[in-house]
């Protein structure tokens, strides 16, 4: 079997430094900054006011809307403030701070103290489980912050027939959802079988690309006696882990320009997110930690950490020996979609997979040289997107009618610019060109 | 911990491939090396002589127009250089140095800059150069040395300039075996398909250029001339002596497959290699020019623009799923 997408691609180096490192737990930090705004959407309305005593669970920040998710406290403590704080990725939005009560304590500790329940799954209606969702504050974990009760309530149009758990983890360096496939496979399976539950027992595929055998083997045996539940090893190509392309990889579905994965009948959700929601059901518990890897070559001990939303970055540094002073490029993400940040007192929130330091020599020269026009970035592209001549026209800032369509179907994987011989900044330039175009609409 | 230290700021991917426009263009020049060496073997120094002085007239013209261009323009990254050797691949080893610079001077300003330097230019500049040394000094530029001879040895026509002036019967002692090492006469790169096939196979593997334009170039002079080789062989020249003379190897694996004056898309580097072929073989069956490559190329070169707005590739997302 070698399931994969036809259609461009690229093969970054994997660089999976922290692949054998278990998920570690910290101490509970001193401070946390909860970030109000994690996810796509609406933003929160702040329930947490000054001096509030709240505890762990509390809603910190309360939905407004369909599109909205809510935002709950890690921790017991105290709130500071609500400050303004500069986020991973360079945004300034408004922050919870707050003093928890155990600074100092073992995080593990503090998770493990929450009570386990015994749930019939069978019992649980599907509004009853799209509600529990959404209340738990769940998003797509594997970067873009969708909400997941949103992806789970297509509407009765779309019949939705399979379901796809994405553990493909296509970006080099990050090993967080590797660790957690191989350290809470019981917890995946039984989120799974409440999603199953969700959609009337339609068959699931988790896909996993070849370079994780080791997953791919343990989850194979942990559904081994699931007939509806099929592990697919992916070939390993850059962005396997893509919604678009991982349909078409598993279930050889092209989702049509413009549209969603519902309009294929699928739906794909992140292990990572998954375990959310197993955790929700089985431990009432709201999504308020993660595991992130810490990787990158000023990393010397490169590992993954389950962090409680709001901890700071600099909280890692001693964990991991990273030489900070010669840090010169950070990254919130994996080095081909994540994005650059500035300041390591920016708080990790739901969607943090991975935080890379790098120091200044370890990528190639960035200055932009003119196109040469050599067709990389097509052959690259898993969208089969034009992309040099689409750049060309938003630089001349001319962009015909009919490529319109073309240019909003980018999913800004990198693959284009990393495959760039002159170095541009091609991403950069569809993401302009997406701007220009929703602002005429 | 200070806040706001100087971290580098960049949009996604941070990670690159070790490819740069610099090692393409060089290594481009480097499979050019054995169809050089052939030259060497055949002309001598004045091969040499020729090759040094398109170089460094190219890459020279460059570096002075870099002063005073109002874009930045990095004349060391290979491209003037690849400009200055196929220039030099496309006159007669015998070019006096006055039309050399000549040529350079084209292909650099008329050919490239004054489009907006690398990537911008339609035509590509060395056909360009070539196809302007050819009208201006049509007399300096069809009398080629021929190769293997003494120092200062006879000029003769090319095998296709006999095919065009005295017809088939004055090339019975022809070899093709001849053609295909290089023991004809013809410019610098014309000579020996076989050296410049070594380093067109190098390309191909490193897919810094494509299969579709060079093969489908090559095939269509082959099936063009071939139709009216069957109708009057007595008249017409072998398909087999049309691929190997003239520039057709040279043009098809090193000019048209130009990456600035080629087509983006799949659809629209078939049509233009077809298109290449096509013209190739007209005008060296029909034309008043022994040769056509030149043209051919630069003809297809103007419909570049049209080819990647008309015949784009398929993208993701356009077929309705069965």
């Amino acid at each position: 079997m070698n399931n994969t997408f036809k259609m461009g691609g690229v093969h970054p180096p994997h660089e999976k430094r922290s692949a054998a490192q278990s998920i570690i737990y910290g101490e509970v930090p001193q401070q946390l900054l909860i970030p109000v705004h994690q996810h796509i959407g609406r933003p929160c309305e702040i329930v947490a006011a000054k001096g509030d005593e709240i505890f762990r669970g509390d809603l910190v920040a309360k939905s407004t809307g369909f599109v909205s998710s809510n935002v709950h406290s890690p921790l017991s403590g105290k709130v500071q403030k609500i400050v303004k704080f500069v986020q991973l990725g360079g945004q300034i939005k408004e922050c919870v701070l707050l003093s928890p009560d155990k600074a100092g304590e073992s995080f593990k500790n503090i998770i493990e103290a929450d009570k386990k329940k015994d749930i019939n799954i069978d019992s649980l209606s599907a509004d009853e489980i799209r509600n529990k969702i959404s209340e738990a504050g769940i998003v797509g974990m594997g970067g873009a912050g969708f909400p997941t009760h949103v992806k789970l309530s297509p509407p009765p149009e779309k019949k939705i027939d399979s379901l796809i758990i994405n553990g493909a983890e296509c970006e080099p360096y990050i090993t967080a959802d590797h660790r957690v496939m191989l350290e809470q496979s019981s917890e995946l399976l039984k989120g799974i079988l409440i999603l199953q539950k969700l959609f009337g027992g339609i068959p699931i595929y988790i896909g996993i690309e070849k370079n994780k055998p080791d997953a791919i083997e343990l989850i194979q045996k942990e559904t081994a006696e699931y007939k509806d539940i099929q592990v697919v090893p992916l070939k390993v190509k850059y962005p396997q882990g893509g919604e678009k392309q991982l349909i078409k990889s598993i279930l050889n579905r092209e989702v049509p320009c413009k549209g969603l994965p519902m309009d294929v009948g699928v739906v794909v959700q992140n292990v990572a997110t998954v375990i959310a929601v197993h955790d929700a059901f089985y431990y009432n518990r709201p999504l308020t930690e993660r595991v992130v890897t810490i990787s990158g070559n000023l990393v010397k001990n490169p590992g993954n950490i389950m962090l409680p939303v709001g901890a700071p970055v600099s909280y890692v540094f001693e964990k991991f020996e990273i030489d900070t002073e010669k840090v010169k490029l950070f990254i919130s993400g994996g080095p081909m979609m994540g994005r650059t940040s500035c300041s390591f007192e920016s708080p990790i929130s739901k969607t943090t997979s991975a935080l890379l330091f790098f120091d200044e020599d370890y990528f190639s020269d960035r200055r932009e040289n003119p196109c040469i026009r050599c067709g990389n970035c097509i052959n690259a592209c898993p969208m089969g997107l034009t992309v040099a001549q689409y750049v060309e026209m938003i630089i001349a800032n001319s962009i015909a009618p009919n490529i319109k369509d073309s240019i909003m179907d980018c999913i800004e994987c990198g693959s284009c610019s990393y495959a760039c011989p002159a170095d541009r900044r091609l991403v950069q330039w569809m993401r302009f060109g997406k701007n220009i175009i929703t602002r005429e609409n | 911990m200070e806040v706001n230290r100087l971290l580098i700021m960049d949009s996604s991917p941070q990670g690159r491939v070790t490819e740069s426009t610099t090692k393409i263009m060089y290594t481009v020049c480097i499979t050019l090396i054995p169809a050089l060496a052939v030259s060497a073997w055949m002309f001598g120094w004045d091969a040499l002589r020729v090759i040094a002085l398109t170089a460094i007239f190219t890459v020279g013209i460059e570096a002075l127009i870099s002063r005073i261009a109002p874009y930045k323009i990095n004349f060391m990254d290979g491209s003037s250089l690849l400009t200055g050797i196929l220039l030099a691949m496309n006159v007669p080893s015998n070019a006096p140095w006055w039309m050399l610079l000549i040529g350079s001077l084209v292909a650099v300003i008329l050919g490239k800059q004054v489009f907006g330097g690398l990537g911008q230019n339609i035509f590509n500049p060395a056909l360009v150069a070539r196809v302007f040394l050819l009208i201006s000094f049509p007399v300096a530029m069809t009398s080629w040395p021929l190769p293997g001879m003494a120092v200062d040895a006879a000029t003769g026509a090319t095998p296709l300039g006999i095919l065009k002036t005295e017809g088939v019967g004055a090339l019975a002692n022809t070899s093709l075996a001849d053609l295909a090492i290089g023991q004809v006469g013809g410019s610098l790169g014309e000579i020996s398909a076989l050296a410049l096939l070594i380093g067109a196979l190098y390309l191909l593997y490193k897919r810094y250029i494509t299969w579709e334009i060079p093969i489908l170039f090559i095939a269509v002079v082959f099936v063009f001339t071939g139709i009216f080789y069957l109708i009057d062989p007595n008249q017409y020249a072998s398909p087999v002596f049309h691929i190997l003379t003239g520039g057709v190897f040279l043009g098809a694996f090193f000019m048209a497959t130009d990456m600035v004056t080629s087509p983006l898309t799949f659809k629209g580097r078939v049509i233009f290699g077809i298109g290449c072929g096509l013209f190739t073989a007209i005008i060296r069956l029909f034309g008043s020019y022994p040769e056509g490559v030149s043209f051919a190329i630069l003809l297809m070169n103007g419909v570049v623009p049209l080819l990647d707005k008309y015949f784009p590739d398929k993208k993701f997302g356009m077929v309705k799923n069965g």
